[in-house]
């Protein structure tokens, strides 16, 4: 399980302590990322890196095209932000759009753009405007994140430790092929290109299964994040996402139904094969939560005198599955998902 | 008729671009025509032990849901960026109660999905529906594809998921008439040229 958030406030060093010359940093906290041996669980990674390239790591957007954003200020090394060696992302910082994640595409960067994925929503269209603060961070890849251990590396899936990544509508197996010296699909060939790169994108979760040599533990830090999540997911469809924060949460506090358009309810769980659902991972199995027409969270086995799931827990850094049913608008829509901790200054 | 060359001319036109689109489709999967798939039903799915090919389809039915059964792995496919449409044929089971069918296309490190309404098929015969596609993933390194019902394996809380796959296919273009419509311009270039001969009799 991942442990509560240590989070540690930072002091620039050496100034006096008067309030005018006092500086804050954000705050950095630590994750464990624990699975016991044989298991598996799901991960998301909510804490921050900074960017190792040159150029502004934070700025203002001067202009927006339909993939890409410009800072004429910012002075980009060219190509450097759009290596799959070195992935980035974008987070928008202000504006309608704040929250939102951009994965850096591999189109090659200029001083002052950058191409982004937009994942099908059109940056111009989708509230992201000139004058809005942003920031590029690094982004964690299989190869960054986990390197050739302490995950568990052999000759195939089903001997290797499995990281396995949602592709929309079904899972993809990643291990460590140990004879090979890389990262590659539990589909792949000895020939196939090595998915070292791969990105494990910050709003987005993942699941770790070991298979053996003991319990795994795996100790990460970062920034906390300072700001909510918009974080885009299918509609129609099943996404993996990311809550985008290092705490703990209820689902009634989560109230994630009041936080996207148009979800679907049920009058009870005969009904609700036909709702928008939350899937949680519970160590074995899918635990699969529906909104009842009366307002509260229940599970799709209950019957109509279980009591509301509204105080179940989501454990800090739990990725939660969201299935929505029908199509809305057409196109993948947002989650606008607000911290649920303040950050003092 | 005043001059037919021409309406013959215009008709073995039509035929003729008719014919050059049909040369930009790629089918996918044919689910079995020619005795051979290029998919395969994805372990650990509802669809296991659920699925039959009937030689040229495949039925989905038995308890399978709506998680996505089906996929084709390490493909070496061509560029894809010619292909502007995404071709799907099936018939619905009247046992259905999935409302929507998504094909996701993987090209190593992203994913595109497709989505289709269960809605635009019937359960009386094999439609085809066409959506288009703007590619926003490589469209040179496409290997892998998969269809079906896009919930989380296997399908827990899911609806059913009851239909029979005909064809997947993309296509360059908006997808050309069916064979029926081949015989009907034929039969006019037919028709046409029995009106100049019967023109070119009298005027002798």
């Amino acid at each position: 399980m991942i442990r509560s958030l240590i989070v540690t406030s930072l002091l620039t060093a050496g100034v006096a302590a008067r309030a005018a010359d006092v500086a804050y940093a954000p705050p950095v906290g630590g994750m464990t990322l624990s699975v016991p041996a044989g298991q598996t669980r799901s991960f998301a990674l909510p804490l921050v890196h900074d960017s190792v390239v040159s150029g502004a790591r934070f700025g203002r957007i001067t202009a927006v095209g339909s993939n890409y954003i410009e800072d004429s200020l910012a002075g980009w090394t060219p190509a450097a932000l759009s290596t799959a060696s070195n992935p980035h992302y974008v987070r928008i910082r202000s504006g309608s759009a704040k929250g939102r994640i951009l994965m850096v595409s591999s189109t090659a960067n200029t001083a002052s753009r950058i191409y982004l994925n937009t994942d099908s929503v059109d940056l111009a269209t989708s509230g992201i405007a000139q004058g809005d603060a942003f920031e590029v961070v690094l982004a964690d890849t299989l190869s960054t994140f986990f390197g050739s251990g302490p995950l568990s590396g052999g000759a195939d899936a089903t001997t290797a430790d499995n990281v396995q990544i949602w592709a929309g509508t079904s899972w993809v197996t990643y291990y460590y092929n140990t004879p090979n010296a890389k990262w590659q699909r539990s589909t792949d060939t000895p020939d196939s290109p090595a998915r070292d790169n791969i990105v494990l994108r910050p709003d987005r979760g993942f699941m770790i299964t070991r298979r053996g040599g003991g319990d795994l533990s795996i100790r990460f830090v970062g920034k906390v994040p300072d700001a909510g999540s918009r974080v885009v997911h299918s509609r129609p469809g099943v996404s993996f996402l990311s809550l985008g924060f290092p705490r703990d949460i209820t689902l009634g506090e989560l109230a994630f139904s009041t936080r996207v358009s148009g979800w679907r309810t049920a009058a009870d769980s005969i009904s609700a094969t036909g709702a928008d659902k939350i899937q949680v991972w519970n160590n074995t199995a899918w635990t699969i939560y529906y909104l009842s027409d009366s307002g509260s969270w229940q599970r799709i086995t209950d019957n109509g005198a279980s009591p509301s799931r509204n105080s179940v827990v989501i454990p800090a850094g739990r990725p939660v599955m969201v299935s929505r049913v029908d199509s809305g608008s057409g196109v993948a829509t947002f989650a606008d998902i607000p911290l649920n901790y303040t950050i003092a200054n | 008729m005043k001059n037919p060359i021409y309406t013959i001319l215009a008709v073995l036109g039509i035929v003729a671009a008719t014919a050059t689109a049909s040369a930009q489709t790629l089918v996918l999967e044919d689910f079995g025509d020619g005795g051979s798939t290029s998919g395969a039903v994805i372990s650990g799915t509802s669809w296991v032990g659920q699925t039959s090919l009937t030689g040229t389809a495949l039925s989905v039915g038995g308890t399978a849901l709506s998680d996505s059964g089906w996929s084709a792995i390490n493909l070496s496919l061509p560029d894809l960026s010619a292909y502007s449409y995404v071709s799907l044929s099936l018939q619905l089971s009247p046992d259905n109660a999935a409302t929507n069918i998504f094909v996701t296309f993987d090209d190593g490190f992203d994913i595109q999905t497709v989505t289709f309404l269960a809605s635009s098929f019937t359960t009386s015969s094999v439609t085809t529906v066409s959506i288009p596609i703007t590619w926003s993933i490589s469209t040179t390194t496409v290997e892998a594809w998969n269809i079906g019902g896009g919930a989380t394996p296997p399908g827990n809380g899911s609806p059913a998921f009851r239909m029979t796959f005909d064809n997947l296919a993309l296509n360059a273009t908006a997808p050309i008439p069916e064979p029926s419509t081949y015989a009907a311009l034929l039969g006019l270039v037919a028709l046409g040229l029995v009106c100049y001969r019967r023109r070119q009799t009298k005027q002798a």
